[in-house]
């Protein structure tokens, strides 16, 4: 498919339906993986991708032409994840069970290691279930989807400083209980 | 590699596999055709646009989720509902039959009595009295005098 984005975009805001599907197709894998590294759960992250597009089709006219079309897809899924997040909260849980246990143990060994979306999901979620929103979010941002800092600050809104601090203790988090965890897989082998 | 350098590296290698792990997206068709209908294919028709919101409504797991509940719970209404009045039906209908029951059954004690009345006079009479013993004995022995005790009276209370 020939893909000239900006004249694409350009025939979007004319109310195009055409070149929109294109613009869907072209960017739903990228949307959906990012959504999925927020949300934790392929579902949601269908959901919120479903909503962000919707979103583009009603809001493209507010879009400049001249910016990065990919950064400003980020930044409706970002803000659509926190909004379904918000929602979730309160039913989202997760059990350390064997099943996890073992999930871990794949994913820690050396090499190229091909998670299951399912799997992925879970480990997300293991990792960040119990940060604040924000530290979840730039962690999201920053390790996982591996935006750099300018990105970052585009997406989340956030100076630089407040999201180096913000990384810094989701990091600290994040490994103390992975290292947790992990100890206690060695010594119960 | 000491326990420390272990750990460390196996948690290194648990984010890196995290990160580098792309989610798949299942059925990106299906998903496209979702978001085109829900903007109605560029339709600026209000009613098309209106009808596309309601599709997305549908389309949410949430609200699909609170369909379905509120289905189970307005079944499990009505089978309530069913079973208070086949309930209440049923109780009804065994208190018609009890009382067609105890009228026939005084009816019948009646026409025996007519019988023996016509028949034999004497063991009437004694039937009678007894009768009447009984009945009086359910007023407490004070039977109102202008009270005329009749057969189906007596027959009542054998």
């Amino acid at each position: 498919m020939d893909f000239k984005q900006n004249d694409i975009i350009q025939k979007v805001k004319n109310g195009d339906a055409s070149a929109f599907k294109m613009l869907v197709v072209k960017y739903q894998q990228a949307a959906f993986s990012f959504a999925f590294k927020i949300m934790g759960n392929e579902d949601d992250a269908r959901d919120v991708v479903q909503e962000c597009f919707i979103n583009i089709w009603q809001k493209i006219n507010t879009y400049d032409i001249n910016k990065n079309f990919r950064s400003w897809l980020y930044k409706i899924i970002y803000n659509k994840s926190i909004d379904a997040l918000r929602s979730i909260k309160r039913r989202d849980e997760i059990s350390l069970d064997d099943r996890l246990y073992k999930v871990v143990d794949k994913a820690s060994q050396e090499g190229d290691i091909r998670l299951e979306n399912k799997e992925a999901g879970e480990l997300i979620r293991m990792m960040t279930i119990n940060l604040p929103e924000k530290q979840k979010l730039i962690f999201t941002l920053r390790d996982l989807q591996e935006l750099n800092v300018e990105e970052t600050i585009e997406i989340s809104g956030m100076s630089e400083v407040a999201i180096k601090s913000n990384l810094y203790h989701a990091r600290k988090a994040i490994r103390k209980k992975l290292l947790t965890i992990m100890n206690y897989q060695m010594e119960e082998k | 590699m000491n326990h420390k350098d272990e750990l460390n590296k196996k948690v290194n290698n648990l984010i890196s596999n995290v990160k580098t792990t792309e989610a798949e997206l299942k059925d990106p068709v299906s998903l496209t055709e979702d978001i085109m209908l829900a903007v109605g294919d560029g339709s600026n028709n209000k009613n098309e646009h209106s009808f596309s919101k309601t599709v997305t409504l549908f389309r949410k797991r949430n609200f699909r989720r609170l369909l379905s509940a509120a289905a189970v719970l307005l079944f499990m209404v009505f089978t309530y509902e069913q079973y208070v009045v086949l309930d209440k039906v049923n109780r009804l209908e065994k208190q018609h039959l009890n009382a067609g029951i105890h009228n026939s059954w005084e009816l019948r004690t009646t026409q025996n009595f007519n019988h023996i009345k016509h028949g034999n006079k004497n063991v009437f009479h004694v039937i009678r009295m007894m009768g009447k013993e009984t009945f009086s004995s359910e007023y407490g022995g004070l039977v109102p005098e202008n009270k005329k005790i009749t057969l189906r009276d007596i027959a009542r209370t054998f």
